[in-house]
Order: C-alpha cells, then sequence, then structure tokens
C-alpha cells in the first residue's frame, strides 16, 4: 500500500526526469495507465472511457504500478492533476494566472520566471482547440497544450 | 552499500538497558504503538491497532515484549533498506536510539524520503473543515493535518493526511449503525492537498480553515516518523470517540503534552482540538501561529460578488434571469476589465449551483454547464489578467475556535401565574440558533440527546427530550436565482404539547419546510409549514399540522433575538397558539443567559436561565 501511495505521490517531490517532448509522446496517461487501461487492455478508446467516468487517482496509477518506466514521473502525476482540478485549472488559464495554473507548472519543475510565458503560449494553444474538443476530451487537450509548451523549458529539479 | 555486521553485545546491552529503565511502560512508547489500558489483558494494555504487521512481538497486547522485538528487529542485517525496520518504524527507531547506546550502521530510507522532504518542510497546519449538513457524519465537522514549507505560499501540492473510516457499503442505515457501533476499520490515508481542497471546498462547498502550529523541526521530524508507520494501520471506527479527532490528537499527542481532548468525555468533537489548541500553551508560547481562512467555492463566489458594484450586481442578476449570458447586449457592451470582473463571479456562481444540484442531469444543470462553456470561450477571447490580488473579506468570517464549547448545562427559573419551578437542561452535543454561529453554518440549530427536566413543587419531569432536532434557516445572502433554498426542520424525541402542562410529555416526531428572508443586515424572518405525528395526549389525536412564523435578530455580539409566532391545529381540529420571545446574552464561549417569554394560549410563562458550556 505504501509503495502504492508513493506511487501517487513522487508527483511532487520534483525529483528526477526531465520531461521531453518524445516521453509526452509516447505516454498517454488517460489510455495507458488508468483504471481503464485495466479494463479494457486492448481497446484504448474504452479506456479513455472509463477513466473519465471513474477516476485518474491513486487507484488509476496503481493499477499500472508494475510499469514504472511509463506511468511515473511528473507527465503522469500533471496529468492526474489536470483531470482532479479541471475546472478551476481551465478557469485560471482562461484569466492567465491562479494557484491551480502554478502548482501545475510546479509539478513540472518549470522555474517562477517563465509561468507567464508558457501559460500565455497554453492559453493560446487550448483556446484553438476549444471550440472542436468534446467536454470529456478538454483535459487531454490542455496537458497536450502544457506538455507542448513546458517540453524544452522545465524539468524537475 | 557496506553493512556493518550487528553487534551482539551491543543488542544484549541496550535488552538490558530498556528492560532496567523500563522504556516498555514509557509513555512515548505507549503513544507510539497506540497502547490503551485494557481490563482483559495480563499486561493491563491492548493497542487500538488491529493491523497484525504493525506489531513485531505477534502480540497486540505486550509492551514489552514489543520492545524487546523492536530492539532485536533494529539490529538485524540490512538486506533491504525500505523494508527493515529501521526505515519502516522510523519514530520507534529514532525514540529507542535517542533513550539507548545503540551503534548502528548507516542507512537510506529511499522510500520514506520520497513521500516527505524533510528538509524543506517547516509547518504542520492543522486543518478543520467546517460540518455538512447533508451527510450525519460530517454535522460536526473533521480534521486533516498538513505539511507545508513556510516559502512556498502555493499549498495545493502540499502532503496532507486523512483519517476515516473505509466504507463497505451505502445503506444509511448500516452506514450509521456500523459507523457507531464498530463495524468499520479507518485508517490514516495521504494525498496531496489539491485533492482535499477539492472535496470539501469545491464539490462539499465546506470552508477550511488552516491552524497553522508552532513546532520545532524535531517535533515536526517526529509526526512526519510516526504518520510514516502508521499508512498501512488499521484501527476501528467509532463515529463518537475514536474518530479523526481523537486519532489527530492522539498523534499531537508525541509532541504536544496539554491534553487536546476531554479525558472523561465519551465523544470527541473535532472543534474540541481546536479550541484546545488555542487555549494551551507550550512553554508560555501558543501553540498555535496563525489561522488561515481557505474559502469554499460558495464563500469564493459570495466574495467577489459583495466586491462588485451595485450596477454590476443589479447587471448579473440581470443575466442570470435571461438565456445566453455573454450575447446579452448589456454584457456585450461591457469593457473588457468588467467583463473579466463578471465572468470569475459567473465561474464561481456556476461551480456552487452545480455542486449543489448534484449529478442531476437537469435542465438547470444542463443550462449552468452551456453557459460555463461560453463563459470560458469568452474569457479566452478578452486579455489575461494578473494573479488576483489578496481582497479584504467582506463577510468576516469568524474562526470556529471562537464557537461556544459543544456541550451544555443550563439552569433556569420559570414561572407563571399558578406557579414556578426549575429546568435543568441537559445538551452534550451542538448549538441552536441563538447561539454564536463561528465555523458554524450560520441561522442554524443542530442538537442531539438534548434533554430538559422540570421541577415543580418537588416534583420532577422530563419536559423535553430532542434525541436529533436540526433546523436551517438557509438564508439567502443574495437576490440571486437559486441562492434561495428551502428552510428545513426536523425534530424527533420527547416534546411538552402544552407548556403550562409540567408532565405530560408524549413522541413526536416533526418536520418543517418554508422560506427564510434578510430584511437588513441583523434581521431573518422566516415562514415554516410544520406538520408532526406524536402519542396522543388530551384526546388529540396523534397528528398537527400548522405554521410558524419567526423573527431572527442578531441585535449585537452580545445579543441575539428571536421571536416565534407558532399556531398549529390537531387532525381532531384542536387548535393551539404560542408567541415566544426568547433572547440569548451575552454569548461568551463558556457561558449566555437566557431569557424568554412565552404566551401559550392564555398562559404567560417566563424563563430566566444560565448556560455553561464547555
Amino acid at each position: 500500500m505504501k509503495k502504492l501511495i508513493l506511487s501517487a505521490l513522487a508527483a511532487a517531490t520534483l525529483v528526477g526526469t526531465n520531461i521531453s517532448a518524445v516521453q509526452a509522446e509516447k505516454i498517454n496517461p488517460w489510455r495507458d495507465c488508468g483504471i481503464g487501461a485495466l479494463i479494457f487492455p486492448s481497446v484504448p478508446a474504452g479506456a479513455v472511457i472509463s477513466n473519465i467516468i471513474w477516476d485518474l487517482g491513486t487507484t488509476a496509477v496503481t493499477s499500472n504500478a508494475s510499469s514504472p518506466d511509463t506511468c511515473e514521473g511528473e507527465t503522469v502525476k500533471v496529468a492526474q492533476f489536470i483531470q482532479e482540478t479541471f475546472k478551476p485549472l481551465e478557469e485560471e488559464t482562461a484569466n492567465g494566472s491562479g494557484e491551480h495554473v502554478t502548482a501545475m507548472l510546479n509539478i513540472l519543475g518549470c522555474e517562477e520566471n517563465v509561468h507567464n510565458s508558457i501559460i500565455k503560449n497554453v492559453r493560446l494553444e487550448y483556446a484553438t482547440k476549444l471550440e472542436s474538443t468534446e467536454d470529456t476530451q478538454k483535459p487531454q487537450a490542455l496537458y497536450n497544450a502544457v506538455i507542448h509548451n513546458t517540453a524544452d523549458v522545465c524539468s524537475a529539479s | 552499500m557496506f553493512v556493518f555486521p550487528a553487534s551482539a553485545t551491543s543488542l544484549q546491552e541496550n535488552l538490558s538497558l530498556a528492560i532496567q529503565t523500563n522504556l516498555d511502560e514509557h509513555p512515548y512508547w505507549l503513544k507510539l504503538l497506540h497502547y490503551k489500558k485494557h481490563i482483559g489483558s495480563t499486561s493491563g494494555y491492548k493497542s487500538e491497532v488491529i493491523s497484525e504487521d504493525f506489531f513485531l512481538s505477534n502480540t497486540k497486547s505486550d509492551p514489552l515484549a514489543e520492545l524487546k522485538a523492536t530492539i532485536k528487529s533494529i539490529y538485524t542485517p540490512i538486506t533491504n533498506p525500505n523494508q527493515h525496520t529501521r526505515c519502516k518504524f522510523i519514530a520507534r527507531t529514532q525514540w529507542l536510539q535517542s533513550k539507548l547506546n545503540m551503534e548502528l550502521p548507516s542507512i537510506e530510507c529511499e522510500e520514506f524520503k520520497q513521500w516527505i522532504d524533510l528538509e524543506n518542510i517547516n509547518q504542520v497546519q492543522l486543518v478543520f473543515a467546517s460540518g455538512y449538513l447533508k451527510n450525519p457524519a460530517s454535522f460536526y465537522g473533521h480534521l486533516l493535518l498538513k505539511f507545508s514549507s513556510s516559502s512556498n505560499k502555493n499549498n495545493l501540492l502540499d502532503l496532507s493526511i486523512n483519517y476515516g473510516a473505509m466504507l463497505t457499503d451505502t445503506n444509511p442505515i448500516l452506514y450509521i449503525v456500523n459507523g457507531i457501533f464498530g463495524g468499520y476499520t479507518a485508517g490514516f490515508s495521504d494525498s496531496r492537498f489539491y485533492r482535499q481542497n477539492h472535496n470539501y471546498g469545491q464539490t462539499d462547498l465546506r470552508d477550511l480553515w488552516s491552524y497553522n502550529l508552532d513546532l520545532s523541526q524535531d517535533q515536526i521530524k517526529q509526526i512526519a516518523f510516526h504518520l510514516w508507520e502508521l499508512l498501512d494501520v488499521q484501527f476501528t471506527y467509532y463515529f463518537l470517540d475514536k474518530n479523526c479527532a481523537y486519532h489527530f490528537a492522539n498523534l499531537l499527542a508525541l509532541v504536544i503534552e496539554a491534553p487536546l481532548t476531554d479525558q472523561y468525555s465519551p465523544w470527541v468533537m473535532p472543534l474540541t482540538i481546536f479550541q484546545k489548541l488555542m487555549e494551551n500553551k507550550s512553554k508560555d508560547n501558543p501553540l498555535v501561529k496563525s489561522v488561515t481562512h481557505i474559502a469554499s467555492r460558495q464563500s469564493q463566489f459570495y466574495e467577489k460578488y459583495f466586491h462588485l458594484n451595485e450596477k454590476q450586481q443589479q447587471l448579473l442578476k440581470l443575466l442570470l434571469e435571461s438565456n445566453d449570458w455573454v450575447s446579452h447586449s448589456k454584457f456585450k457592451s461591457l469593457p473588457d476589465n468588467e467583463k473579466i470582473a463578471l465572468i470569475n463571479v459567473l465561474f464561481d456562481y456556476i461551480e456552487y449551483q452545480l455542486a449543489e444540484l448534484g449529478d442531476s442531469s437537469s435542465d438547470r444543470v444542463q443550462q449552468l454547464s452551456l453557459e460555463k462553456k461560453k463563459l470560458i470561450r469568452t474569457r479566452f477571447s478578452l486579455p489575461a489578467s494578473p494573479a488576483k490580488k489578496q481582497r479584504t473579506h467582506l463577510l468576516k468570517t469568524q474562526p470556529p475556535h471562537h464557537s461556544q464549547y459543544p456541550k451544555l448545562i443550563r439552569v433556569s427559573g420559570i414561572s407563571s401565574k399558578e406557579s414556578s419551578g426549575a429546568l435543568l437542561q441537559l445538551r452534550p452535543v451542538y448549538y441552536d440558533i441563538l447561539g454564536s454561529e463561528s465555523g458554524r453554518m450560520p441561522n442554524s440549530a443542530l442538537s442531539m440527546a438534548d434533554l430538559t427536566l422540570s421541577n415543580f413543587n418537588g416534583n420532577f419531569a422530563i419536559r423535553r427530550f430532542n434525541i436529533v432536532a436540526i433546523e436551517s434557516y438557509n438564508v439567502a445572502k443574495t437576490e440571486l436565482r437559486g441562492d434561495n433554498k428551502y428552510a428545513w426542520m426536523i425534530n424527533f424525541g420527547l416534546d411538552t404539547p402544552d407548556n403550562m402542562c409540567f408532565n405530560c410529555t408524549r413522541v413526536q416526531l416533526s418536520g418543517g419546510l418554508g422560506k427564510s428572508y434578510k430584511l437588513s443586515h441583523q434581521h431573518i424572518i422566516n415562514f415554516m409549514a410544520l406538520g408532526s405525528i406524536h402519542t396522543e395526549h388530551n384526546n388529540e389525536g396523534n397528528a398537527t399540522i400548522g405554521g410558524q412564523v419567526s423573527l431572527l435578530s442578531k441585535i449585537n455580539p452580545s445579543w441575539n433575538s428571536l421571536i416565534t409566532f407558532n399556531k398549529t391545529r390537531t387532525l381532531t381540529n384542536v387548535p393551539t397558539s404560542s408567541i415566544k420571545w426568547e433572547n440569548s446574552f451575552f454569548n461568551l464561549k463558556h457561558f449566555d443567559v437566557r431569557l424568554s417569554l412565552e404566551r401559550n394560549n392564555s398562559n404567560l410563562l417566563v424563563t430566566a436561565g444560565y448556560s455553561f458550556y464547555f
């Protein structure tokens, strides 16, 4: 159990991994690291639905504890954060700042002096997806915009 | 890593020293193992922990055997550091090292280090989640603990600790029975604070109060070490006395000498812990450095709404009564900064309303969700704004420790034209509508096992016994759609139908539904339809219906007043009416003075009482 909790919580320890665009492309935390991945291992679309209905919480990360290379690290943690706090986070992203935005960038190890420029770019990119994205897919769209715009400027330290 | 062989001499010496110095009877050791005095145990103790693997001696009731087993285990060779006793039971190991002469090889507890970054943590906060009338288990509030760094103002990623029952059913009857009589196991769990903030503040709309404890770095470490030991551990859950408040008080007792619970009370309430923390000191220093309010989404909405000027408030009201808010001509004509201000109030309004409406798929939910989407799009089309500045708090919410103590003894004299006597009221929990309302749902009452005895001419009788009595005026703070909920009350127990009858109690279940309106900053009027079923009294039947009008006035902090006009009729058509004026004076934490006048049909009754809260 402790191990399971650890895997869910290592997010904010901010130790270790560089966030690379390559890694981000490889992992879809919603599809690969959630409850749905266990329930629908061969049907990625089903996995996505299941995760969004239920949770992308501790249990979700736990279920993939045997795959530490893919489902640990800051990208999964930030996906979890986005999924769980999406409503205030989306509002703050629209405003361009806020405590959830700051916490999200802290998970990714972004220095404070680059927060404004990152969120400016995230804001622009995510806004273009709003019209065409289903509500259930919006956390992933925000996640993609965040990962895309932090890949070269943030690292856990 | 090179591992030194364990020193047999050192082990034997330390075992002897531990036994000679009676470390097994040391209060700290008893606390770490959660031993409590137990008559049925040969040692006189039994641990409250029910998990087998918390004990190295294979017994839960022998502090000495556990001490010996722990010392021996500390000396075992290190093969897997994270699974070694020194990493699994860090608090025990550290304490024994401080008491004995242990020469031990170095060890790195990597999992513990990943769990908590003690290098950067220098604060522990105890968090009170205010009471929640939608769930009986949450009436009395809840407790959390979190670790934070004074250099980090963003607390969402703080490591937070919760204590709760592990629920196995959703049947409400089983839920209550298992909760009270030990049908659930419980334990500590950990998560980042954003999850607690979301669950309590966004979903349940409960305000949080964070009490920053004045602890040394060593004390913070002791708490962290012991929590690490407890994360996999299970206890038996008892709602009344072995609940979150009890276990967090036990945890803090490792480093705080002052008692945080009432030793002889059969129940432990979260509020009591905070009141004790504020009252007690450690070496003449307060135990709490500061108290911070973390507003729920509903409170955030009110705060922002009352910062709007009158014209903006009127526009907001107009928008909410229309469809397609962002297309409204008056909204479109606003300058950007005013649009942004309104949108942010509307974000909070919508989420507050959605939280109230729950998971329903009603038209209202769909409409609000649609408006939210449009608002988000509109907000993205406007310029980004800088981070919000600290706002002045217009709502003046008081922290929970300012409230009156939950247990009450009230002695009153009562007099009418015909006779006079005395009343004794005993209420184990919690508050009535005239009491101070710090940290509580405003304009509400919640009491359980509330007994009033009378003595007239030497004859004792039960005058009233409320097993459960809850009342909520639910006063709207704004005139906005959806911010005006029903007032309601429910009461089950014994009552006296005629206040001039001194020995005629009956069993009754009553309820009421109505509306409340704010007349001014100080005055609230409430209209409520009433209905009750009850045992028969004077051949008046088993059911009564009626209504009441109440005027609640908070004249000043030392004087609250409630005037109630009540008119009812039994199903056998027997009418009754009464008018009652109740007053509460002083409203201090430990006492108040009550004075009431009541005209019941044609009789006038005067009551004056002194209340002691503890």
